[in-house]
């Protein structure tokens, strides 16, 4: 086994829990706060409290043992502005996260369905009018809904009157549940284990797992630079991260796409039964091209005839792989969901795909109807999703236009994502065939859109440190 | 580097004058200076012009690959310690790559001419319109003295980089076309029962047929 022991120590006092790793804890309650800025300093006094409260990642030291309950604080550009950062503080944000998911809509493929005049009600009027933005995001997490809900009232409580805080609304999200037996599932509503795949950055207090980080020259896995993912740090170029002033500010903290995706359930299931009927390998490997994943998460790439459970719940393995054995596509398809998010070694050099990585944190919303039952589009069900990433030029928005809203980096056009892309119906896939075995190709053609945003926006994850100094009010460049 | 000798001058003229060929496209390059004064006016003109699509100006033009206009203020360099090259003038560029037809070295001058002759029956007014900004555009102006005005200010590429070396934008966007065709015929083949390769066979050569006698879509448009 080769390892590359992290070089770098991290202050994990100063680093919010949920950036480095996903609780283990099923249950969520995302809260949309305004901050009302003629009372800047009662919402600092508030902000001060609810510091208090924030998980931070020294939880990992034990591996969250015992962990009951966590909170996650972000604040979006127009919140930093109402909590009453100085001007010189405010322009050195990069110009994406100033200007808000919304206006990026053109970059992230948000259009038709998932055009910003189509989102939920408390995105719609937070882009609209300034009196309702949403300020800040509150994430409260619990072992069960009782356990969260608690928490969520012990915090709610510093938000009332005089708090200089308003909540706009909450949202509940978790894993899915059997709708039987209550038990728990690690799937999403497509029926796919999620969340497999995350990445591995230098200072991370977990032990080397081959497939997470980066792919090294000598074909061994090694940790991304910690600048990827947090500021203040080197990145992968090597360069510091675009980061905003003063130091202090930026260091530790990073920044969070926060996504609604609704999911079209039923619109999913049809698609699949139709086009696996004339697809060779049937329904399941028709699904599992579309993600390069079986559903149970074991990836065609390690097992292209069949899911392999065991390989699936094997932590060290089911993300240990290369495509240097698949360029063609004939494993895991060149179009395939987590070839376009997560390419490794399939374009000329692994080091593009470096540049491009992305921390996913993600909890379905929504009651989970299971197959074989009468699914339908329209209920509240999808994934709320936390894309964590130090740029979102380079990262994320870059991942949302040219991976999965377009194809020509892995030779597919402009085909887009099977799973993700707006694809509205006119969408098209190409199965690569094998010659080896004489396995035509096969396209899937008419794709509707299978997820579409339905709010959201971009926000700071700051530091410990930072969320005390906003709070004290003593961020200054001068 | 400028060369004093006249007939220095002339060889390498000549030799660099054939670098701006690669396969059969030509790549054109005008450096033409700006009238004092002018330049906002111009990139106020430049930026009503239709872009890239089938309404563009350009696209009437049909030899062109690929053509841009831009203004050039100055030369700074952009790192430590910041240092200005200063021109003497703002600048027009005028960057194309087009069609020979031919793979000739020796023919250029033929070439540039041709190309210029369609420019200049294709888009007369936007001619005048985009370098009558600039100094020594003959008022009014013929294909003579439109020609000579580029050929006093083209500069010659050396490293001339073409997308398509060896095919015309037309062969392109023909096969991009084709390409596009195919692949619906591959999606309706997927139909065929039993994948029957005598059916697969006669389709196929219905479609070619049918293909044959297609219209390319028109210089300007995307594929």
């Amino acid at each position: 086994m080769t390892t590359q022991a992290p070089v770098e120590t991290l202050d994990l006092e100063d680093i919010q829990g949920f950036i480095l790793r996903s609780y283990p804890l099923p249950c969520v309650r995302y809260v949309y706060v305004h901050i009302d800025d003629k009372n800047t300093d009662a919402a600092r006094t508030t902000l001060e409290k609810l510091t208090e409260h924030v998980t931070h990642s020294s939880i990992w030291e034990n591996d969250a043992k015992g962990l009951e309950q966590a909170l996650n604080i972000a604040l979006t550009f127009q919140g930093l502005k109402a909590l009453g950062l100085p001007a010189s503080a405010l322009i050195s944000f990069p110009a994406a996260f100033i200007e808000g998911m919304a206006k990026r809509k053109i970059l992230l493929g948000d259009e038709g369905d998932s055009d910003p005049s189509n989102w939920d009600e408390v995105w719609k009027s937070s882009n609209a009018d300034s009196k309702n933005a949403v300020h800040l995001w509150l994430a409260v997490f619990g072992a069960d809904e009782a356990s969260r809900d608690s928490h969520y009232a012990a915090i709610t409580k510093l938000l009332g009157r005089g708090s200089g805080m308003d909540v706009l609304g909450f949202e509940d999200a978790g894993s899915l549940q059997d709708p039987k037996t209550k038990k728990y599932l690690n799937i999403e509503h497509f029926g796919y284990r999620d969340g497999i795949s995350d990445v591995e950055f230098k200072g991370m207090p977990f032990p080397h797992i081959d497939g997470n980080g980066k792919l090294m020259p000598d074909g061994s896995w090694g940790p991304l630079a910690t600048g990827e993912f947090l500021l203040g740090y080197p990145d992968e170029s090597p360069e510091w991260p675009v980061a905003p002033m003063p130091h202090a500010l930026a260091r530790n903290g990073t920044f969070m796409a926060f996504r609604k995706l609704h999911q079209n359930v039923a619109s999913f299931r049809k698609y699949l039964d139709e086009q696996s009927k004339n697809f060779p390998g049937g329904k399941e490997l028709l699904a599992a091209k579309f993600v390069g994943r079986w559903r149970d998460g074991s990836p065609l790439t390690l097992s292209p005839d069949k899911p392999d459970s065991k390989l699936a719940e094997d932590d060290k393995r089911n993300n240990n792989f290369s495509y240097k054995d698949d360029m063609d596509g004939h494993r895991c398809p060149m179009g395939a969901h987590i070839r376009r998010t997560n390419p490794r070694d399939a374009m000329l050099f692994s080091k593009l795909a470096d540049r491009r990585r992305i921390i996913r944190r993600g909890f379905p919303y929504g009651a989970y109807t299971p197959e074989h039952q009468p699914a339908n589009d329209t209920d509240e069900h999808g994934i709320m999703y936390s894309f964590i990433n130090s740029n979102f030029e380079r990262q994320f928005e870059f991942v949302q236009q040219q991976w999965v809203h377009y194809g020509n980096d892995f030779f597919q056009g402009d085909d887009k994502d099977p799973l993700l892309g707006s694809n509205d119906g006119k969408g098209k896939m190409v199965i690569q065939g094998d010659s080896k075995t004489d396995r035509p190709p096969h396209i899937c053609t008419g794709l509707p859109s299978f997820v579409s945003t339905r709010g959201g926006d971009y926000f700071f994850i700051p530091s410990l440190t930072a969320l005390r100094q906003i709070a004290l009010g003593i961020i200054s460049t001068i | 580097m400028s060369i004093k000798c006249a007939w220095i001058s002339r060889i390498t003229t000549t030799i660099n004058r054939r670098l701006n060929k690669n396969g059969q496209a030509y790549g054109l390059t005008v450096l033409a200076p700006i009238k004092k004064g002018h330049a906002d006016v111009l990139r106020h003109t430049l930026a009503k012009i239709p872009p890239v699509d089938v309404d563009s100006p350009l696209a009437n033009i049909p030899l062109t690959h690929n053509a841009r206009f831009n203004v050039v203020d100055d030369l700074p360099f952009v790192g430590a310690p910041a240092l200005q090259d200063h021109l003497q003038n703002q600048y027009l560029l005028f960057s194309c790559a087009f069609d020979t037809g031919n793979t000739n070295y020796r023919s250029v001058e033929q070439d540039l001419d041709a190309y210029l002759q369609q420019m200049f029956a294709a888009i007369p007014i936007e001619i005048s319109a985009i370098w009558g900004h600039c100094a020594g555009f003959p008022e009014n102006p013929t294909l003579q003295s439109f020609q000579d005005f580029v050929r006093k200010y083209q500069i010659s590429g050396g490293l001339f980089f073409a997308d398509y070396p060896d095919n015309t934008a037309q062969e392109v966007r023909r096969a991009l076309f084709e390409q596009k065709k195919f692949i619906e015929f591959a999606i309706k083949a997927q139909d065929i029962p039993d994948a029957d390769p005598a059916r697969l066979k006669a389709e196929f050569y219905a479609f070619n047929k049918a293909l044959g006698e297609m219209t390319t879509p028109p210089p300007g448009s995307i594929v």
